[in-house]
């Protein structure tokens, strides 16, 4: 079970968050100002912190810096209210390892925050899904429906990195790179071919995502509208 | 001090050159005045010492005539007429024995007296001379000098010529001299005036503790470095107090829509929870983008800040391609394949061509796509296929909080007014125009930006 500390001076916004966690099953600690997490820092050990930047005894960047200047390596959230031009560059430049401004949806600290209690390797062998079309990404095997698919080796590679990041856009630089790595010979087209293909295969097997082209950007695979 | 004189050094030195010039008529208006004071004694002196000098060198020869050796200098000053000096050698009966202009030239009429000072017995008073008694060998002369009066610049024509000659081309050194040396010693005490121009050249609205040194300032120009100081302080405290106003602002605008989206998250009527989600999301993007305005209004490119117009508009695109696709429109990414480099600031550009995009998206009709492009000459185009923008509307969208419709509760109307900013920020211009098959065409001009 992961042990978490957050950070925040809102006495309202901390007694939420606690208790939202604890119901996702999190142990949270809370404290308000850097003073006192400090305190407690220097006595417990924790999976993630959780730190609102606008801190009643200054800005927490401060924390931030003299955390990382110690080597901590405890990975960091932040929540920010200024999430203004300058101030998100800044959060991560300090050393945060990832952050969520204000106001943010209680599901987008939960789904960060077991990105960051992932450890490198977990992403292996989960199976990913969007629509009907699953990834199973230890065996490298796509399913439609439960149905395994046959697929070639280009295709399940350019459908494994879209299928990772469901729902965005995949730069089409990025889906290259992944053909580059399979074999020395990538034609100018080569993408699209295996893009086309692909599309075409989802749509004959009944499969309910579909890949989009964005013109001059790159690809994105999400679920049908219903 | 007129335009040609704009460096201290030139101001100085010309100054100078004036300086030396009133001084040398000054010395000679003095020499004048104060000659001019007593003409008698200082023309009675003047004459008689020109009269020795004749007697100097009059000499008796063996059979008793006399001879006038004068060198050549003295000899001037009655060959040239300069002065208008006449002289003449006469014995006791007046008869004339030399003279500087005809041997029948006969000063004074009843025969030498004196020594004697006389003036030209006539109204006219057109000569002054002495008379002077003088022992040549056995002979008893008179040497007479006169001078012509009338003649102007009489007295001061001698001494000038004198002062000239003997002391007058040493002034030429000194002032050449005095020229050079203003020269160095102006460039050594503006130094530091150098050195707070250069520190003023680094001052930056995002460095704004920068102060200029007032040390080794010369006195006379501390004044303005310390109006300059003073007037940076003001600037980085007003600078201060609207970041400090913004952040503050955010925090308390957020927070509390922080707390009040987690709460409705946590209800357990759900549809009613989306609903509320929807309504917390169009305040919390109002809010957005205020505390954007707000933030931009004290906003500045730094010198070093490149941006690539095609990679800012492809994360652009990046970021609303899922949410227009599940409102049914697709967008592309056209025009230049290659970077387009510019002077710009990314965060600030990607706010504005961000608003560009997902007001295309919002007005575009279903089905069409939004199409972005990037030209290389640096310019963004973002054309839809919605209603258009009227010529009546061309300005006002651009305006703070104007909507065309005002029922529409999504956005504030600030969108376009945070894309002008951006735009005027960058030196660039924004416009819009509609295509002849319908739809509008923002195109956000950066071409003064243009980087290579
Ligand atoms: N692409 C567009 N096509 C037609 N009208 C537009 C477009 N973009 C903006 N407008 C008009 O300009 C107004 C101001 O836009 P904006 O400043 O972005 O505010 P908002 O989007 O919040 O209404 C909009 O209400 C709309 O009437
Ligand atoms: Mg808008």
């Amino acid at each position: 079970m992961a042990r978490l500390l957050v950070i925040e001076d809102s006495e309202e916004l901390a007694g939420l968050l606690v208790e939202g966690l604890t119901r996702a099953d999190f142990v949270a600690d809370r404290v308000a100002t850097m003073a006192d997490a400090r305190d407690v820092l220097s006595r417990n050990q924790y999976s993630v912190i959780i730190l609102d930047l606008g801190l009643p005894d200054g800005d927490a960047s401060v924390l931030l810096r003299s955390l990382r200047a110690h080597d901590d390596p405890t990975p960091i959230l932040i929540l920010t209210a200024r999430g203004t031009i300058r101030d998100r560059v800044e959060g991560l430049s300090a050393g945060a390892d990832d952050y969520l401004v204000k106001p943010f949806a209680f599901e987008a600290l939960l789904a960060r925050l077991r990105a960051l209690l992932r450890r490198p390797g977990e992403f292996l062998g989960k199976p990913l899904s969007v629509g009907n079309v699953t990834f199973d990404t230890a065996a490298r095997q796509a399913f439609v429906g439960g149905v395994p698919q046959v697929l070639s080796a280009r295709e399940i590679s350019v459908l494994e990195i879209l299928i990772r990041r469901s729902g965005r856009v995949v730069q089409k630089g990025a889906v290259e790179d992944q053909l580059y790595g399979l074999s020395g010979d990538v034609r100018s087209n080569a993408v699209e071919v295996c893009i086309h293909r692909l599309r075409k295969h989802l749509a004959d097997v009944g499969a309910t995502a579909n890949i989009h082209t964005i013109r001059g950007v790159g690809y994105l695979i999400r679920e049908n509208e219903a | 001090m007129n335009s040609h004189f704009k460096s201290i050094l030139t101001r100085i030195i010309s100054l100078q050159v004036v300086a030396f010039g009133v001084a040398l008529i000054a010395v000679l208006v003095a020499a004048h005045l104060l000659l001019g004071s007593g003409p008698v004694r200082f023309e009675n002196g003047s004459l008689r010492a020109h009269a020795a000098t004749i007697a100097n060198y009059l000499t008796q020869q063996a059979d008793g005539s006399l001879r006038l050796d004068l060198p050549s200098d003295p000899r001037r000053y009655y060959a040239s007429g300069l002065g208008g000096l006449a002289y003449a050698v006469t014995d006791a009966d007046g008869n004339v024995l030399l003279s500087s202009h005809s041997n029948q030239y006969r000063i004074l009429k009843n025969g030498p007296r004196g020594p004697v000072y006389f003036q030209s017995p006539n109204k006219r008073k057109s000569y002054i001379g002495v008379s002077i008694p003088a022992q040549i060998g056995s002979r008893q002369v008179w040497i007479q000098i006169t001078r012509n009066v009338r003649r102007p610049g009489l007295v001061t024509d001698d001494v000038i010529i004198h002062f000239l000659r003997r002391v007058g081309w040493l002034a030429v050194p000194i002032i050449l001299f005095v020229l050079i040396t203003d020269f160095f010693v102006v460039r050594r005490v503006l130094r530091p005036v150098v050195v707070a121009s250069e520190q003023a050249q680094a001052i930056d609205p995002r460095r704004l503790d920068v102060r200029l040194s007032t040390q080794d300032i010369p006195r006379e120009v501390q004044p303005l470095v310390e109006a300059v100081n003073d007037g940076l302080a003001r600037v980085e405290h007003g600078f201060r107090m609207q970041r400090n106003f913004t952040a503050d602002a955010a925090h308390e605008l957020r927070t509390p829509l922080s707390v009040l989206r987690m709460r409705i998250d946590n209800l357990a009527d759900r549809e009613a929870a989306k609903a509320l989600r929807a309504d917390v999301e169009v305040m919390s993007h109002v809010v957005n983008q205020l505390l954007e305005v707000a933030e931009l209004e004290t906003a500045v490119v730094a010198v070093e800040d490149t941006a690539d117009l095609r990679r800012v508009c492809s994360e652009v695109i990046e970021l609303i391609a899922p949410v227009a696709l599940s409102e049914e429109r697709d967008i592309a990414l056209t025009g230049s394949p290659e970077p387009v480099w510019v002077r710009g600031n990314v965060p600030m550009l990607f706010q504005a061509i961000r608003n560009l995009v997902e007001n295309a998206v919002k007005y575009t009709r279903k089905d069409s796509t939004v199409e972005v492009r990037v030209e290389p000459q640096g310019i963004v185009r973002v054309l839809d296929e919605g209603p258009g923008v009227s010529d009546a509307e061309r300005e006002l969208i651009f305006q703070r909080f104007w909507r065309r419709d005002h029922t529409r509760t999504v956005g504030a109307g600030l969108g376009l007014a945070i894309v002008a900013r951006v735009t005027e920020v960058h030196q660039g211009s924004i416009t819009v125009e509609n295509r002849p098959t319908g739809g509008a065409v923002f195109s956000l001009d950066l071409s003064n930006a243009l980087v290579g």
